[in-house]
């Protein structure tokens, strides 16, 4: 019934409930966007982008849109288009580019324990389709069903 | 507002306590914030009858003046 009420003030652009919402989902977006992305600058832009989206879309959400399920849908698109993008540069560039490093995670470095840096490692070496079922699933805490609906 | 937790899945559990929560610096969360406030006044704005009004005689004006133009450099 809140995620309702929430959804129906955004529908009616009401700011409060963007702040609101934005205080909310915004570190687990940056979050996830960093462990897929691999990259603190390239999450900050995804993440911004995620935001404006709301902005613009907001006033066509369905009544029983799943707040979470509907960010994360946005964010994991933009991901996947960014890899794209990237991908076919690399492809373009050839042998200009040095080979890809393999992936790193943005806060392996700054873990206040191994275990930490361990797990972030182990989530960075995952490949991409893996690794975003542990975020969503494990580490955020979707339902599955709308882990499924995020993925697609 | 927090996440749903599945009690049932020690192991998720663990994961998530071993992954301390990292976030971006102030700057860069008040600068989003910024763009989508921006983004939602604008939005509210193109929204606005007063505004749709004021793009549409913007844009007959614009016709008007094009077909002016294309009538004197074609009628002589």
């Amino acid at each position: 019934m809140v995620e309702r009420e929430l959804v129906a003030r955004l529908r009616r652009g009401d700011a409060g409930a963007f702040d609101g919402i934005y205080a909310w989902m915004r570190p687990r977006l940056w979050s996830f966007l960093a462990r897929m992305t691999g990259r603190r600058d390239v999450a900050d832009d995804l993440a911004q982008e995620v935001w404006l989206r709301l902005a613009r879309n907001a006033h066509k959400l369905a009544d029983d849109t799943r707040l979470p399920a509907w960010l994360f849908t946005v964010a994991r698109n933009l991901y996947v288009s960014q890899w794209r993008s990237a991908q076919a540069a690399r492809a373009l560039a050839g042998d200009l580019l040095p080979a890809e490093a393999l992936a790193a995670s943005p806060f392996e470095a700054a873990a206040e324990s191994q275990t930490a840096a361990r797990v972030e490692r182990a989530i960075a070496g995952l490949p991409p389709s893996y690794r975003e079922i542990v975020l969503l699933c494990t580490v955020e805490g979707l339902a599955p069903r709308d882990a499924a609906a995020v993925l697609g | 507002m927090t996440g749903p937790v599945d009690p049932r899945d020690p192991l998720d559990a663990l994961v998530r306590a071993a992954l301390p929560a990292h976030d971006q610096p102030d700057p860069q969360i008040a600068a989003t914030r910024e763009a989508w406030r921006a983004e939602l006044r604008h939005h509210h704005r193109a929204r606005s009858w007063r505004y749709r009004l004021e793009a549409g005689a913007m844009m007959t004006a614009a016709a008007a003046q094009l077909v002016w133009v294309v009538g004197s450099l074609f009628g002589g």
